[in-house]
């Protein structure tokens, strides 16, 4: 134990180690970093997603139509007998103002088209208002309701970008065959249109190609029979985009069902592009123009995406920019959005109807939960003998903690439902079975707050003669309150944006109507959101995002409310 | 073996302050250490020993709000120079802390561990001598050579004391810092480690804070006394301990404080 | 007759409280002029007087409130003629809810003369129950309250008894939770049963096929539904891989730098925005994971040639595992920051960095806790229920395909209990023998993660 010591190489070997060990280091750090990082990124990601998709759902385009309040289609007889009144044919009212409003519609085609703009369920809110006030009968009055969703979200550009172009050069007008026009200019009057067609064309044609080319990739490892069928679709593919790039460089560009819309609006109609070559431009009236004079001023409206692939046709398209532009229709604040319950038409539906059955939820939970938990953490913190039953309850609690939310639904359904009959879809057997999923939380919150408290206060009340029981409800609990206050809220959040055991109660039922009390049937704000999230229609995606950016300001409030209890009573001892 | 002799200290101090953010810790320490001898630090609690002890191999950079003023030299380097890396610094200025603190790994691997990190061993051959010398060093090596395997946390706690010093031995270092390093021990463990300190004199510049006086007369060559953040009185621990300088530290070795 | 439930409580609560004043007047009069004479303060002679007064009726009346309707209806079924009560257990059940919709003024799905009988025999059984019980009632609360009046004098230790009462509350309300235990084994076994006296359970458990339709009637051509678990825990295990992979290393990685390396101000800001994550209810990850991560991934799959869909194993996975992410870093956070400082100032002394130390001695020394956590995250992710269903698809594939679409254990109990459900059919049942090995599973993963987690901590208190 004498061999000599080597400082000199033992140095020279560690610092020979060094850059390998620091870059170990470096990259230690940085994958925590970037774990951070991940984590981080992937919170803004979801709360930008939902945000940006919930934004435009509140607000919305509603009419503000005249309409005239016909008695003979609402009171015929003049009896002025509220149940007479309330069978009015209001649907029929709505109808009338948008007719009047576009009386050159006449086919029966397009007048159903034209009704589609305002959802039939619109009659009830007019029936409702006339039932209250009857001496509107007869009068003029401002219809105001939600603009049909798909036109809602046609307006807000979320089915196609309206590209909008305003034009000052001069144009004759001809009448055409049957319902066409033909405008015509200067040479280069419409090169520019022509010239945006061609790009989409050649566009669309390149796309087939790369269908064709992934057709054949996957040709080699087809059978037979279907390598048949794929040959003869990827020939289709090649002419198909042969005879688009064809089109595409033609003189005159006649337009198909796989182009863009164009519209063409001049005092006041619009007719939409069939055939353009540079000077002058054929169209079919989707509304017809006041006069036929020479146009100074007028506009296109390009709609990239082609007419037969979404839901609003260029003529309801036309109608909706008619009636914006006339100020019939106004974007305005969605009010309808937080005082309706749900509804079949996304335009009337709403989360009012959710957020009580939300908060009757939330009371009894509440109710049930907050002095059980509390007693509870009482007894085991304060009075529990320590044997083997208790730590059982222990550990009971720490299980229940753990358990899978929708196990707690199995339980209500089974025991709430089947066995004691209570009511189904109803707030109170929610908050029953949500109070048993919170209770362990609320038990394991206040049993820390308790223990926080030290035992020096107990020493000092039992000191001066009271009992057991007087020092723990009259000085160890008003102490603990605060802590107590602050897991029962974080608890309660959570019961908040709990779905799957609601799910299994029955609260997913279509509830129109908003729930008066608590056995009656309701849903709540993430049961809505997932019922909304479900539906299949474009107009529900937005509406649940808002309902989730609702359901999370909610969440928010509660959480800060116990960040500021823990902040503004917190005591160290 | 005979002692080194050198005239020049191993480590040298001055002017010496350290601060916990706002608050001073340490006053002027100037004092010179040589090598190949023990030395005590002694005092009341809270004095600064152990914190002039951790400024020696910068153990003090872990803690966020410590900062060190003046110089230690180790073998006429600045030691908080720039260009000094404290990996390079901890690895030749070992430590020792007050309660043992085996990894909770097998007794190889926390002797290993050194070695493994600092890349000092070529192959295993090589790690297993450089295991075997440092228990054998640390007086370890007949207790524990038939059950290197068995977790390290599973000793006495004299023994993890001498695993611990064995598992600093392992990466070969000039100088030894002990904090306190008997005082969760037992009287017999104690005379244990008391004896491998003697031993490891021969080889390594042994720098020792304790509580107990006796120790420090019975194991130091050198004492230095500490009060209230300041070096009262450094020298022989034979004059310290008989004729010191100092009424504080006659107080002190008294026992009229402390 | 319904409403008079809540009006008798109101008129409980002030009775109770009169009798609280009374007992307080009473110990104060009997004390005399000597108020230290009394035994107790007269607030606890108010409370036994409360107590005994109100606490009986209450009792009776929230039992009448729970069960008053299940007792009735009992009553009725045996007042039924003959010829209704031999109909089949179906039938004679919505009869009888027929009949009880009829006599509150409520919609029946029919009427007959038969039904509109037995709806007045109900209604007038449903008066008589509730007579009784009020006159119950307000027997028991006029002799409770006489027989506590008697006792209360400045003797009376009415402080002792109140607060024997109080421990007896405090102990009922501990036993909730045991309770809570006990009725969702009991429930789950009970159903689970009467599944497996159908089904074989060695079929559930290791059977391939899983497609629970069953013929809705007798006569009905159809399949008799076969219940092969095996593609659900498959769904659910492949699923619960994909959200351990993204959840262990970003949340172990995460609580190691906020632990060791990040400062103080850093961990003030990011835990709390990690904790956000953990407090997005399930449903919007849901949401996210179908719209948003879906789509995405749908979209990347076919650009690089591969089939996908909207919903798969993948998409609910990621989602899971992000949703997982606070999850652990929070318990691992805890579980690192356990680890003695001493062993840590061991490592640095020896002359390593910082990430050989948490390597080498850090994260061995945490590694029992680590593995609890994990286990509780594994245990999570098996029992989450709303991102599954909304993101990873309804079909029973038995495939270890991340991009198609699988189900899992709690999707099928959503979709088996949401639908139209006939009681005591094999596809309604079986949602609960789901439900059992989910809370099986669940409650062995907690027990073993719960046991590991205490003992690490033990060994460094």
């Amino acid at each position: 134990m004498t061999e000599p010591v080597k400082p000199l190489s033992t140095k020279v070997r560690i610092a020979a180690s060094l850059p390998r060990r620091y870059r170990a280091e470096q990259r230690f750090r940085l994958y925590g970093r970037a774990a951070i990082v991940l984590a981080i990124s992937a919170l803004a990601l979801l709360l930008f997603s939902v945000g940006a998709q919930g934004f435009s759902a509140f607000s919305i385009y509603r009419f503000n139509l005249p309409l005239h309040l016909d008695a003979k289609l609402i009171d015929p007889k003049g009896t002025e007998d509220p149940a007479i009144i309330a069978k009015g044919r209001y649907r029929k009212l709505i109808q009338q103002a948008l007719s009047d409003a576009f009386p050159d519609v006449r086919s029966r085609k397009d007048k159903r088209q034209l009704y589609a703009l305002s959802t039939g369920l619109n009659s009830v809110s007019l029936r409702n208002r006339v039932v209250e006030d009857p001496s509107l009968i007869g009068t003029a009055i401002r219809y105001t309701a939600p603009l049909s969703d798909d036109l809602d979200l046609y307006l807000k550009g979320e089915i196609t970008q309206r590209h909008f172009t305003n034009e000052a050069t001069p144009l004759t007008i001809d009448q055409g065959p049957a319902k066409i026009l033909t405008l015509s200019g200067s040479p280069d009057t419409f090169s520019a249109i022509m010239d945006q067609l061609r790009r989409s064309r050649h566009k669309a044609a390149t796309r087939l190609d790369a269908q064709a080319a992934k057709l054949r990739e996957n040709l080699q490892t087809a059978t037979a029979e279907v390598a048949k069928i794929q040959t003869t679709r990827i020939e289709e593919l090649a002419t198909k985009a042969d005879t688009m790039r064809k089109d595409a460089n033609a003189a005159t560009l006649t337009l198909g069902a796989n182009d863009p819309s164009i519209l063409l609006g001049f005092h006041k109609g619009f007719i939409k592009a069939t055939e353009i070559s540079p000077h002058s431009l054929s169209g079919k009236v989707l509304r017809p123009p006041t006069s036929m004079q020479d146009v100074q001023n007028w506009r296109v409206l390009r709609l990239d995406l082609p007419e037969r692939a979404r839901r609003v046709s260029d003529q309801q398209a036309v109608w909706a920019e008619s009636l914006l532009q006339a100020g019939f229709l106004k974007r305005s604040f969605n009010a309808v959005f937080f005082t309706n319950a749900d509804s079949r038409e996304p335009e009337l539906a709403g989360i009012a109807g959710a957020m009580v059955g939300s908060i009757l939820t939330l009371l009894a939970t509440m109710l049930a939960a907050v002095p059980i938990g509390i007693l509870a953490a009482i007894y085991l913190e304060e009075f529990a003998p320590k044997n083997r039953l208790t730590d059982f309850i222990e550990v009971n609690i720490n299980n229940l903690a753990a358990v899978p939310s929708i196990i707690f639904g199995l339980l209500g359904l089974a025991v709430f439902l089947n066995m004691f009959h209570m009511p189904r879809s109803a707030p109170l057997v929610g908050g029953l079975v949500l109070a048993l999923m919170t209770l362990p939380v609320i038990i394991i919150a206040s049993r820390a707050a308790i223990k926080a408290v030290p035992p020096s206060i107990r020493e000092a009340a039992l000191g001066v003669g009271a009992s057991k029981t007087q020092t723990v409800f009259d000085h160890v609990l008003p102490l603990a309150a605060p802590g107590i206050l602050t897991g029962t809220i974080i608890g309660l959040a959570r019961a908040l944006g709990e779905t799957a055991p609601l799910l299994m109660i029955g609260m997913v039922a279509f509830i129109a109507d908003i729930p008066k009390s608590l056995s009656s049937p309701a849903t709540a704000m993430p049961v809505q959101i997932y019922l909304w999230a479900s539906s299949a229609e474009r107009s529900w995606e937005s509406r649940t995002a808002a309902a989730i950016i609702i359901l999370l300001l909610l969440m928010i409030v509660l959480n800060l409310t116990a960040v500021f209890l823990r902040h503004k009573f917190e005591r160290r001892w | 073996m005979q002692a080194k002799a050198s005239s020049a200290p191993k480590v040298r101090a001055r002017n010496v302050n350290v601060f916990y953010g706002s608050k001073q810790a340490l006053f002027d320490v100037n004092l010179d250490i040589p090598d190949c001898s023990v030395t005590s630090f002694i005092g009341p609690s809270g004095c600064g020993k152990s914190t002039f002890l951790r400024c020696i191999n910068r153990m003090n950079d872990t803690i966020d709000i410590c900062r060190v003023e003046g110089d230690i030299h180790l073998d006429g380097l600045d030691i908080y120079a720039r260009d000094v890396d404290p990996v390079i610094l901890r690895a030749s200025v070992g430590m020792v802390f007050q309660k043992p603190n085996p990894f909770p790994k097998s007794i190889y691997d926390n002797v290993a561990y050194g070695p493994r990190i600092h890349g000092l061993a070529s192959n295993t051959d090589e790690l297993d001598g450089i295991v075997e010398t440092s228990l054998k060093r640390a007086g370890l090596w007949d207790e524990v050579a038939d059950r290197l395997d068995e977790p390290g946390t599973g000793l006495s706690g004299g023994q993890q004391q001498r695993l611990v010093i064995a598992r600093a031995i392992a990466v070969r270092p000039e100088v030894i810092l002990m904090d306190e390093p008997c005082s969760a021990l037992d009287p017999i463990a104690t005379a244990k480690i008391e004896e491998l300190i003697d031993d490891l004199r021969a080889h390594y510049c042994i720098i020792m804070v304790t509580h107990s006086m006796a120790q420090a007369a019975r194991v130091s060559q050198n004492t230095a006394f500490f009060h209230l953040g300041k070096l009262v009185e450094a020298g022989p621990t034979e004059q310290i301990f008989t004729n010191p300088n100092d009424t504080r530290t006659q107080d002190y070795i008294t026992g009229r404080f402390g | 007759m319904q409403n008079l439930l809540p009006l008798a409580m109101a008129a409980l609560v002030v009775l109770t409280l009169i009798a609280w004043f009374h007992g307080r007047n009473r110990a104060v009069a009997s004390a005399g002029v000597h108020p230290s004479a009394l035994h107790s303060l007269p607030g606890y002679s108010g409370a036994y007087l409360a107590i005994w007064a109100g606490l009986p009726a209450f009792l009776i009346l929230a039992l009448f409130g729970l069960f008053g309707n299940l007792v009735v209806d009992q009553l009725l079924r045996h007042a039924l003629p003959q010829d209704i009560r031999a109909l089949p257990v179906e039938q004679l059940e919505l009869f009888v809810r027929n009949a009880r919709a009829l006599a509150v003024g409520g919609t029946a799905s029919e009427t007959s003369p038969a039904l509109l009988d037995a709806a007045q025999t109900y209604a007038s059984l449903s008066r008589q129950s509730h007579v009784g019980v009020m006159v119950l009632v307000i027997a028991l609360t006029t002799g409770g309250f006489f027989f506590a009046r008697r006792q209360i004098s400045a003797k009376f230790r009415a402080r002792n008894h109140v607060e024997a009462a109080i421990f007896a509350l405090l102990v009922a309300c501990s036993a909730i939770a045991v309770l809570t235990t006990l009725g969702i084994v009991l429930s789950l076994l009970t159903e689970s049963l009467r599944f497996f006296s159908q089904i074989n359970a060695l079929d559930f458990l290791f059977g391939l096929k899983w497609s629970p339709q069953t013929a809705l009637r007798a006569d009905q051509v159809g399949q008799s539904g076969s219940f092969g678990a095996v593609p659900l825990f498959a769904g659910t295990f492949l699923i619960t891989l994909i959200a351990m992979v993204v959840a262990a290393p970003v949340g172990l990685y995460s609580a190691i730098y906020l632990s060791e390396y990040a400062k103080p101000s850093t961990r003030r800001i990011v835990k709390p925005i990690l904790e956000i994550l953990a407090g997005v209810p399930t449903v919007v990850y849901g949401f996210f994971a179908l719209l948003t991560v879906g789509p995405f991934i749908r979209q990347t799959a076919e650009a690089v040639g591969l089939g996908a869909q909207t919903q798969s194993a993948l998409s609910a996975g990621l989602v899971m595992g992000i949703m997982i992410i606070p999850f652990v870093s929070s318990l691992s956070d805890d579980v690192i920051n356990a680890v003695p400082q001493a062993l840590r100032d061991g490592s640095y002394a020896m002359g390593a960095t910082q990430a050989e130390t948490v390597r080498n001695v850090v994260f061995p020394a945490a590694l029992p806790g680590i593995m609890g956590a994990l286990l509780l995250a594994v245990s999570r992710a098996i029992g989450e229920t709303m991102i599954v269903v909304m993101a990873a698809g309804q079909s029973a594939n038995l495939t270890a395909n991340p991009l198609e679409p699988v189900t899992t254990v709690t999707v099928q109990i959503v979709t088996l209990l949401t639908g139209d459900q006939e009681f005591d059919s094999a596809k309604t049942l079986s949602a609960f023998a789901l439900g059992l090995v989910l809370f099986v599973i669940t409650l062995g993963l907690n027990i073993i993660s719960l046991r590991v987690v205490r003992k690490y901590r033990e060994r460094y208190d």
